[in-house]
C-alpha cells in the first residue's frame, strides 16, 4: 500500500513514517501542498495523509484541487483545528476522515486501513484484529468460536484498544477515554473490566486466557496485541 | 437613629432624593439670603426716600404734619400733587406726619400746627423743650452728612441724633442767606422702621403666598433634572447589563440628545472597544496558544509512544515512559481545557444542543462513582426522565468535573450526594460532599483558573485548577448558574441551575423539563 504524507512539520512526519514503515505502508513524504498536490495527481497512491496548515498553499485548497481533478482517493486530514466548524471545512472540502492533533501513530495507521476498507467497497461495522472481532452496532465481540454482548463500558474499552493494536494504552489513558475520569481512583477498575472482558470471551479453556490477544504490561498498562502487516 | 439604622432606608441613598434635598437647600439659602440683603437694601432706599420727601416738603413751603384732610391730596386737579400721594407716597407721608419742624427762632411748624396735635403725636415730648435740645444738639454736631437733592439750592445735611431718650433722622437746612435761619427737621427713625415693617408685612405675606409654588417648582424642576440625568444612565446601566463578549463589537447608541452624554457614549465605546481588543487578545493568545501546542505535544506524544513500544516491556524504563505518555496526556487535557475557555470568552463556544436525558447521564456517573469509590458513600437521589437541551459532550465534562473535585476534595471515609430534581420548572443539579478545613477563600477562589487552593497541592491531588472555572463557562453558555457554598458542617455544595426560560428548543419547548411535560 502506498501512502502520501503531505506534512510541513519534519518531526510529526519522522515518527509516522516510522509507524506506517512498521506495518508496511509504502510512503512518500513532501513538505509543500504544491508539490505535494502534484505528487497527489500522479494516481499512484492508495491514500493521502494531509495536514492542513501547509506553506504556500494550504491542505484544503490541496483537497479541493484533488477533487476537482476527479479523483476519489481517501484522505485524511491532520491538523491542530479540531473544531466542528474546521471539521465540516475539511469535509466539504472532500476529506474522508479528520484526526486532531496530538494523535496516536497506531490510531492513524488504523484510520487508514479503515478508508481502505470502506474505499474498496469493502465496509463493515466489524472491528477485526486477528481471530478478534467486534461488531461497532451491536456490540457483538466474538473471539475464535465464542461470542458475547459486550456492556457499554466493555465495549468501550475493547474499541479503544483494537482501534489501534500494538499501541500500549496507560491505565490514566484507559479511565480517561472510557469513564472519561480524569484522577486516580485509587482502585482496579480497568483491571476488573478487562478481566471481564477476558471471562466472557474465555469461559471455559485456561488455554484460550492466555492467548487472548489482549495483552498486560506490568506497570504500564494494556495493548492488544498487533497482528503483522493485517489489512 | 444610628447610622446603621440609616443605612436600612435605600432610598436616603437615591441620587433623586439627595438632589431634592440639596435643591431643597439651596432655595432656602437663597430666600434667607435674598432676605437679609434686600432688607438692609429696602431701609437704606426707604431711609433715603423720607429724606429726600422731608427736604422736597420744606423746601416748597408744603406743611410737613399735614392733617388727614390737608393731605389727602388725591381730589386735587393737580397731577403733581397726585404723584405725591400714589400708593409710595401715602406710606410715605405716614413717615412724614411724625416729623418735626424747629428752627433758631423756636417751633417753625407751630404756626400750621397746633402744640396739641404734636402732644398727640409726640405725648412725652415736650415741643418746646424738644426744638430747645435739638439745636444745642445739632450746634454741636459736627459729623453732618450732605445731601445732593435735585432743585434744592439750600444746603442740606442730615444726621442721626439721639433726642429725648429717642433716635432721630434728623435735616438741617442752612440757607444762602447768612441772616436766615437755620432749620430742622427731625423725624423719630422708630417711624422709619415702623414704616419698613409695614413693608415687611406685605413681603412676607406675599412669600408665604409664594412658598407653596416655589417648593412645587423645585420639586417639579428637580424631579425633571434628575430625570434628564438619570435616564441616560438607566439606559447605560440596561445596555451594560446586557452586553455580552460576543456584543463587545456592537456600538453603544446615544444615550441623549446633549453633548455631555454624546461625549460620555463616545468614551464608552471607545473603552468598548478596548475592551474588546483585549478580550479578542487573550482569546486570541490562548487559543493561538492552544494549536500551537498540539504540534509539540504531537511530537512528544509521537516520539513517547514509539519509545514505550520500543522499550522491554514491563521495564523500568517502559513504566517511566509510560508515566511521562501520562503526564502528556495532562497537558494535552490542559490545552483543550484552555482552548475551551478561550472560546467561551471570545463568545464564539458553539453548542451542539439536543435532548439529553439527564437522569440517565447522571444515572451513569452515579453507577461509575459507586465503581470507583469503595472508600466514599455514594448517596444519590435522582429525579427519573429529567431532559435538558444542551450540549451533551460539554454537560457531561461538567458533571465528571463536578464529580472530580466532589472525590478529590473528600475527607477519608467520607461521602458524596448527587440529587438533581426539577424544582419550579428549574432543574437544579446538586453535588455535596463534606471536605477538609478550607481555608476561608477557597469557596471564593474556586472558579478561578488555575487556582487549586493550598490543600491540592500539599495533598496531591491530581488536577490543573482549570475544571471548576471550565464548568462556570460551560453552566454559562447554557444560561445556566452555578455556585458552590461550604456549611458550618464543612460540606461543600455546588448546585447547578438551569433556567427553563434561558434556552428555548427551535419548537419553543422548555429546555429542561419531565418526560411527562414534554
Amino acid at each position: 500500500m502506498k501512502i502520501l504524507l503531505i506534512e510541513d512539520e519534519l518531526k510529526i512526519a519522522d515518527f509516522v513514517l516510522q509507524g506506517f514503515t512498521q506495518v508496511g505502508f509504502e510512503t512518500d513524504h513532501f513538505t509543500q501542498g504544491s508539490i505535494g498536490l502534484k505528487a497527489a495527481l500522479t494516481g499512484q497512491y492508495d491514500a493521502i495523509v494531509l495536514d492542513l496548515m501547509l506553506p504556500r498553499m494550504d491542505g484544503i485548497e490541496v483537497l479541493k484541487n484533488i477533487r476537482q481533478s476527479g479523483d476519489a482517493i481517501p484522505v485524511i486530514i491532520l491538523t491542530a483545528k479540531g473544531d466542528l466548524s474546521d471539521r465540516l471545512i475539511g469535509f466539504e472540502a472532500g476529506a474522508n476522515d479528520y484526526l486532531p492533533k496530538p494523535f496516536y501513530v497506531e490510531e492513524l495507521i488504523a484510520r487508514v486501513k479503515s478508508l481502505m476498507i470502506t474505499h474498496k467497497g469493502q465496509e463493515s461495522s466489524l472491528l477485526v484484529v486477528g481471530e478478534l472481532s467486534l461488531d461497532r452496532i451491536t456490540r457483538r465481540v466474538q473471539w475464535i468460536d465464542h461470542a458475547m454482548v459486550l456492556s457499554q463500558r466493555e465495549f468501550t474499552l475493547l474499541e479503544y484498544l483494537m482501534r489501534t493494536p500494538g499501541h500500549i494504552f496507560t491505565r490514566k489513558q484507559i479511565l480517561k477515554h472510557v469513564w472519561a475520569i480524569e484522577f486516580d481512583p485509587q482502585t482496579n477498575v480497568v483491571d476488573v473490566c478487562i478481566q471481564r472482558i477476558k471471562k466472557k470471551l474465555t469461559p471455559t479453556s485456561q488455554k484460550n486466557v492466555a492467548d487472548f490477544p489482549i495483552e498486560s504490561i506490568r506497570g504500564v498498562g494494556y495493548k492488544i496485541k498487533a497482528i503483522p502487516n493485517e489489512l | 437613629m444610628s447610622f446603621d439604622t440609616l443605612r436600612t432606608f435605600k432610598w436616603v441613598y437615591s441620587f433623586r432624593f439627595l438632589i431634592a434635598i440639596q435643591a431643597f437647600l439651596c432655595t432656602l439659602l437663597f430666600v434667607v439670603f435674598n432676605r437679609w440683603v434686600s432688607q438692609t437694601m429696602v431701609w437704606n432706599i426707604i431711609h433715603d426716600k423720607i429724606q429726600s420727601e422731608l427736604v422736597i416738603r420744606f423746601a416748597s413751603g408744603l406743611d410737613l404734619n399735614p392733617s388727614p384732610e390737608q393731605g389727602d391730596l388725591t381730589h386735587s386737579s393737580d397731577p403733581s400733587h397726585r404723584l405725591k400721594f400714589d400708593f409710595k407716597g401715602l406710606f410715605i407721608g405716614q413717615v412724614v406726619q411724625r416729623s418735626l419742624r424747629c428752627d433758631q427762632e423756636g417751633f417753625a411748624s407751630m404756626d400750621v400746627k397746633s402744640s396739641a396735635d404734636v402732644q398727640a403725636i409726640f405725648p412725652r415730648i415736650s415741643p418746646k423743650l424738644f426744638c430747645g435740645d435739638l439745636m444745642r444738639v445739632a450746634g454741636s454736631f459736627n459729623s453732618w452728612k450732605s445731601l445732593q437733592v435735585d432743585g434744592i439750592k439750600t444746603q442740606v445735611q442730615s444726621a442721626d441724633l439721639s433726642l429725648e431718650g429717642l433716635s432721630w433722622m434728623v435735616i438741617q437746612f442752612t440757607p444762602t442767606r447768612p441772616d436766615a435761619p437755620v432749620s430742622w427737621v427731625a423725624v423719630p427713625k422708630s417711624a422709619v422702621d415702623d414704616y419698613v415693617e409695614l413693608i415687611w408685612d406685605i413681603r412676607n405675606k406675599v412669600l408665604i403666598s409664594v412658598l407653596p409654588v416655589l417648593l412645587i417648582t423645585v420639586i417639579l424642576t428637580t424631579f425633571l433634572i434628575t430625570c434628564t440625568v438619570i435616564n441616560p444612565l438607566e439606559k447605560l446601566k440596561t445596555s451594560l447589563f446586557q452586553l455580552e463578549t460576543k456584543d463587545l463589537d456592537k456600538p453603544l447608541h446615544a444615550l441623549s440628545r446633549f453633548n455631555e452624554f454624546k461625549d460620555f457614549v463616545d468614551v464608552f465605546n471607545l473603552l468598548r472597544e478596548r475592551l474588546r481588543a483585549s478580550f479578542f487578545q487573550a482569546g486570541r493568545f490562548s487559543a493561538d496558544a492552544s494549536h500551537e501546542l498540539r504540534t509539540p505535544l504531537t511530537i512528544l506524544r509521537g516520539y513517547a509512544e514509539r519509545a514505550i513500544a520500543d522499550c522491554e516491556e514491563g521495564s523500568r524504563q517502559q513504566i517511566r515512559l509510560s508515566q511521562m505518555s501520562d503526564e502528556i496526556d495532562r497537558l494535552i487535557s490542559i490545552t483543550d481545557k484552555l482552548l475551551l475557555l478561550s472560546k467561551a470568552d471570545a463568545g464564539s463556544l458553539t453548542l451542539s444542543a439536543a435532548q439529553v436525558n439527564i437522569s440517565d447521564m447522571l444515572g451513569e456517573l452515579v453507577m461509575d462513582a459507586n465503581m470507583f469509590q469503595d472508600k466514599l458513600k455514594i448517596i444519590s437521589n435522582i429525579q427519573k426522565a429529567m431532559y435538558w437541551y444542551c450540549d451533551m459532550q460539554l454537560i457531561q465534562q461538567l458533571f465528571h468535573n463536578l464529580y472530580t473535585n466532589a472525590v478529590n476534595y473528600n475527607i477519608e471515609n467520607g461521602w458524596i450526594h448527587f440529587e438533581a430534581k426539577m424544582y419550579r420548572h428549574e432543574l437544579v443539579v446538586v453535588f455535596s460532599n463534606p471536605t477538609p478545613k478550607m481555608s476561608h477563600d477557597v469557596v471564593e477562589r474556586a472558579f478561578e483558573r488555575f487556582y487549586r487552593g493550598i490543600d491540592s497541592h500539599t495533598r496531591l491531588i491530581d488536577g490543573h485548577g482549570l475544571g471548576l472555572s471550565l464548568c462556570r463557562e460551560i453552566a454559562r453558555v447554557h444560561y445556566a448558574e452555578l455556585e458552590m457554598v461550604e456549611d458550618d458542617q464543612n460540606v461543600v455544595k455546588v448546585t447547578l441551575r438551569v433556567n427553563p426560560k434561558a434556552l428555548m428548543q427551535p419548537n419553543h419547548a422548555p429546555v429542561a423539563h419531565l418526560l411527562e411535560t414534554a
